[in-house]
């Protein structure tokens, strides 16, 4: 094969490419979570949330947050994967975890954590 | 959110030409920092923007993979095949060509497995539990087959005896706790310094490299090892123990017997397609079978339709723009092979990989390099094919699925 007809296909395969890119970029949706429906049926589930701080619980190796959105609930954070984030009592954070259940209560074990604000 | 996936894409693409190009860093090590340090580039990316990035440096890296290959004779397990055939022609002044060659392989396999994604959605979840089960077998019929067809019983029996040594040896270096980048120390052994050494104790000169057009393959033989790439890189991709080596030893077979040209194009494929295909066990099975796809795996777990459409439009993107890259690259390898005096150029890479080997694996892995590149130089003086010494990878997997 010619390599200028090479480079042809290549240069409209990336174009195609670009465009789809732009196309899908826009139907991008990174489904949030409320709390409030959040249910034993969510259980295992990964979902994202974003919400307040209201109360945190900081250990060695675990801070157990409290998220508020205005309804409430236990968000789990170990450690060792997420040591470098700063969290503050009031900051927005946005959340990516798995839903597990308590005590018969609803919770969050975080991936990780992302100040919003 | 466009201009975020695009500039993460170019990243990948940037990220890529650096793994692809140089010995040794491989894409798995980029894509394990990006994972590690997710939680603060989280702050500036969204996790389909990382996963955009690594899917870009992954298709980035299986095009440029084959320069450092073909031009300094340093592999990885899914180029170690292409080393001899390139080598071959870089011996006859048509290094660019042999690299032209993996690329059209990469490129229109990449495009006919694009291609074939609805299909693959389709057939992955149906048939992976069905068809592991004879993995095994079909590797144990293929090396029997690639041990009887080599001529007269000395052959045969040195074919066996380097498939077995290196299997053995693949099986220790395989199971060995604690030891960083297995494969590279045994495979820069087994089909980069052996053969720099062949090379360097025949004193083997580089000719002028010609920018030509001037290798031209028949539709047939170029449709069926694309075909075959397309066909072995996605079963790679989706099962478990197999990857790009074990498949380019198996598709070589099946579609019988391919002259270097078209197996540089075969062997260019499947890297590329296993990488791209990949996506879609992630998708289906929710099994990642490559370092990059489990980096995008631990960011976002699972993905969803919308986030496999983003990641087939950033494989398209960069595989196009891998293509000029590649080129363009090879033109400047071309040029400093050129320039360089091949001997001084071979110690370099030697010694270049010998500290590589040290810094990732310590004693153990220049252990490794010394009895790897040993057996790597037995088929050159037996005069049989160096795609026995695949038997480093096959073996271990052989056994995985038998015993």
């Amino acid at each position: 094969m010619e390599e200028k007809t090479l480079l042809k296909i290549a240069l409209v395969a990336s174009l195609a490419g670009l465009m789809f890119l732009y196309l899908i970029s826009s139907n991008i949706e990174i489904k949030e979570k409320n709390i409030e429906k959040i249910t034993l049926e969510n259980k295992d589930e990964f979902i994202k949330l974003r919400g307040i701080v209201s109360n945190l619980v900081n250990s060695e190796k675990v801070a157990i947050l409290e998220i508020t959105q205005p309804q409430e609930i236990t968000v789990v954070l170990f450690k060792n994967k997420n040591s470098s984030i700063n969290i503050n009592k009031g900051n927005e954070v946005e959340i990516f975890g798995k839903v597990d259940e308590y005590n018969g209560k609803m919770e969050i074990i975080a991936d990780r954590v992302r100040v919003v604000s | 959110m466009f201009l975020e996936f695009l500039i993460a894409s170019l990243l990948g693409i940037f990220a890529g030409i650096f793994t692809g190009i140089t010995p040794g860093i491989h894409i798995n090590l980029v894509s394990l920092l990006v994972v590690s340090s997710s939680a603060y580039l989280s702050n500036i990316f969204s996790l389909p923007s990382l996963g955009v990035f690594i899917i870009s440096m992954a298709i980035t890296h299986t095009f440029l993979d084959t320069l450092p290959a073909i031009f300094l004779g340093a592999p990885e397990a899914e180029t170690a095949l292409s080393v001899l055939p390139g080598h071959k022609l870089l011996l006859k002044g048509m290094g660019y060509e042999a690299v032209k060659l993996t690329i059209i392989g990469s490129f229109f396999s990449l495009l006919a497995a694009l291609f074939l994604f609805p299909f693959f959605i389709f057939i992955v979840p149906r048939v992976y539990d069905k068809i592991q089960v004879y993995i095994g077998y079909l590797l144990i019929a293929i090396i029997a087959y690639m041990i009887i067809i080599e001529k007269g019983f000395d052959k045969k029996f040195w074919s066996f005896a380097i498939f077995m040594l290196s299997g053995i040896l693949g099986l220790i270096v395989l199971t060995m706790p604690n030891l960083g980048q297995p494969l590279f120390p045994l495979l820069s052994g087994l089909f980069g310094i052996s053969m720099l050494i062949v090379s360097l104790m025949q004193k083997v000169e580089i000719p002028k490299q010609n920018i030509t057009d001037q290798i031209r393959i028949p539709k047939k033989e170029s449709i069926k090892a694309i075909g075959a790439a397309t066909l072995t890189g996605s079963l790679a991709s989706f099962l478990p123990g197999l990857g790009p080596a074990q498949v380019a030893v198996i598709g070589s077979q099946i579609v019988g017997s391919l002259e270097s040209y078209a197996f540089l194009i075969l062997v260019g494929g499947i890297n590329t397609v296993n990488m791209a295909v990949s996506l879609v066990s992630l998708y289906t099975i929710e099994k990642a079978r490559n370092g990059a796809v489990l980096a995008i795996m631990e960011l976002l777990h699972s993905i969803d339709l919308s986030i496999l459409l983003l990641f087939i439009a950033a494989t398209l993107f960069a595989g196009g723009i891998a293509v000029f890259l590649t080129l363009y690259l090879a033109k400047i390898f071309v040029k400093i092979i050129e320039k360089v005096n091949y001997s001084i150029m071979c110690i370099s890479v030697i010694l270049f990989v010998t500290i590589m080997v040290f810094y990732f694996s310590s004693w153990i892995g220049l252990l490794i390099l010394i009895v790897s590149t040993a057996i790597g130089i037995v088929p050159n003086i037996v005069n049989v094919k160096r795609s026995h010494s695949m038997g480093c990878l096959i073996l271990p997997v052989i056994l995985f699925f038998v015993l």
